[in-house]
Parts: C-alpha cells; sequence; structure tokens
C-alpha cells in the first residue's frame, strides 16, 4: 500500500515541499485504517487527485510569502511614485507601477484572488459576514495601502528637514485607482457566480 | 427500513461537518472520518480521501492547525485543531447549514 501511495503522491502536480506532507498523512490513515479492520480505506486514489492537486497547488503561496511580496513591490512603487512627480515622466512613472505591481504578484495571482473571493464566507470579529483574507487579497491590500503611507512619511520627514514643497504623485493614481476597481470588478463577478 | 448511506456530502456541508467535529477536540484525519460516520449514525460513508483536500484548504485559510505527533508504531501522525478563526467559522457555518435545512425541512416535507 505504501508504495502505491508514494507513486500516487510522486505523481501529483502539487509544490515539492507538500508531497511529503500528503504522504504522511494517506499512510496514516490507510495504516489507521488497516489496523482497524476498516477494509474501505481511502478509497479510489486517482478520485483524489483533482481536488488535491487544487488545494496543495494554494500553498506555494502562504499569506506571509504575499505579504514580503506586497512589501517590497509597495516600496518601490513608493520610490517610483516619489520619482516621477514631474509632468514629463508620469506616463513612465504608471508604467512602471503596474510593471513593478504585476511583475511581484504572486503566481496566478488573478486566479487565486477569485478563488478568494469566491470562498464561503467567515464570520469576522467586527461584521456577521466577512472574507478570508488569502494570500492574494493580503497582496492587493499591502499593495494599495503601504505606498501612500510610505510616502506621507517621505513628505513628513523632508518637511522636518525644510522642503515644503509637495508635489502631486500622478503615477500613483494608477495603483490607488487600478487596484480597487480590480478588487470590486472581481468581487462583483464572485457575488453573481455565487448568486446563479 | 433503514436508508442506505449517502457517501456524497456537499462541499460546503463537508467543512461545516469538520468544523464541527473539531470543535469537539483535535483529532487526526482517520479518527476525523470514524467520528463523523459515528455521529451521522450510519447515515453517510465518508468517502475518506476526501477529507483531506477539506482539512487543507482550512488550514489555508487559517481555520484549523495541524501538528504533527505519532501515531502507535511511531509513524507521524498529523493531528488538526480549530484556531480561533475556526472556532468563528464552526459557529456561522453551522448556523448557516442549520437555517439551509429549517428552510428545505419547511419546503419538502
Amino acid at each position: 500500500m505504501r508504495e502505491e501511495l508514494e507513486r500516487f503522491v510522486a505523481s501529483l502536480r502539487i509544490p515539492a515541499e507538500r508531497k511529503p506532507i500528503v504522504l504522511a498523512e494517506l499512510v496514516d490513515h490507510a495504516q489507521s485504517a488497516s489496523d482497524a479492520g476498516d477494509g474501505a480505506g481511502l478509497g479510489d486514489l486517482e478520485a483524489l487527485r483533482p481536488s488535491l492537486e487544487a488545494v496543495e497547488t494554494a500553498f506555494r503561496y502562504s499569506r506571509r510569502r504575499a505579504l514580503a511580496r506586497g512589501v517590497v513591490a509597495a516600496l518601490l512603487v513608493a520610490l517610483v511614485v516619489d520619482r516621477t512627480t514631474a509632468a514629463s515622466l508620469v506616463a513612465v512613472g504608471a508604467a512602471l507601477v503596474l510593471a513593478i505591481v504585476a511583475l511581484l504578484a504572486p503566481p496566478h495571482a488573478l486566479a487565486l484572488l477569485r478563488g478568494e473571493l469566491r470562498a464561503p464566507p467567515v464570520p469576522g470579529r467586527l461584521l456577521r459576514r466577512g472574507i478570508a483574507i488569502g494570500p492574494a487579497l493580503t497582496y492587493a491590500l499591502i499593495v494599495l495601502g503601504v505606498p501612500p503611507v510610505t510616502w506621507t512619511c517621505v513628505i513628513v520627514v523632508r518637511g522636518f528637514a525644510g522642503d515644503l514643497e509637495v508635489d502631486t504623485p500622478w503615477s500613483a493614481f494608477v495603483a490607488i485607482v487600478g487596484v480597487p476597481l480590480l478588487l470590486a470588478v472581481e468581487a462583483i463577478r464572485a457575488r453573481r457566480a455565487a448568486e446563479a | 427500513m433503514a436508508r442506505p448511506a449517502r457517501d456524497v456530502v456537499p462541499r460546503g456541508a463537508l467543512r461545516a461537518l469538520v468544523l464541527a467535529v473539531l470543535a469537539e477536540g483535535p483529532l487526526h484525519g482517520y479518527a476525523l472520518a470514524r467520528r463523523l460516520e459515528d455521529r451521522a449514525r450510519g447515515a453517510l460513508k465518508i468517502r475518506d480521501g476526501s477529507l483531506y483536500p477539506a482539512l487543507h484548504e482550512l488550514e489555508l485559510e487559517g481555520a484549523v492547525a495541524p501538528a504533527w505527533t505519532r501515531g502507535p508504531d511511531g509513524r507521524r501522525r498529523r493531528v488538526y485543531s480549530l484556531t480561533r478563526t475556526g472556532r468563528r467559522a464552526a459557529k456561522g457555518e453551522r448556523a448557516e447549514w442549520l437555517a439551509v435545512a429549517d428552510m428545505l425541512q419547511a419546503l419538502l416535507a
């Protein structure tokens, strides 16, 4: 049985670091069933494949890793925004902001985001029906929230240093408008899918 | 006449059942499957493998926390317990599914 399980887990298209965990669980389950004289065991392993591959792939992008990526992206966005306030550089700054956000996003971020928005609601501390914040939403919220805070801090620090001129960061509006727009569109689509 | 055991549970219902059983205390996958069947008194036959994707999905959401222990012969065993988020989710999902059951009872009885 163990060899069969090893072959099955080896053939799964899931992150390598998850394979020992899945194998240990399935082996323990099969052995427990055998110890208890339960003939059914795990049943048809192939029937398990689609759901295991779907859920295990999501472990590749933990919230912690998405948070780290988000912080790096947000700091880079804040830097670009700060350096591209001149009218002639707005388009370049906006393109750079979009490129940074897209390049540092967790792989398959859009698919992850759709999955998170379609997940069953979770009761929160403040709201009766909340959303479970997964890696994609973590990344989106960090990219949205950290650049304005960083940029405000930069303005305050410069103000104390005597620089009281503040240029409008037009290129920042790409992220400030684009990310909430994407979230709103996907949230509406998720709601429609849930209602259908 | 006893009704035959069902072996297909709606996906959302399986989550709610797993959360409800884990609310009573930490369990590993096999024990969880048997506990669910015991509670169903023969009305449900869990397709055992289907528990693991559901458990891992709950782990991703932070609703359950896994811990490694050792089984009887020293083999590695993963035991799941509810987190604070999981306890809230268990209450919410229980209420939702009981409401659905009441509605279906009213509509179909």
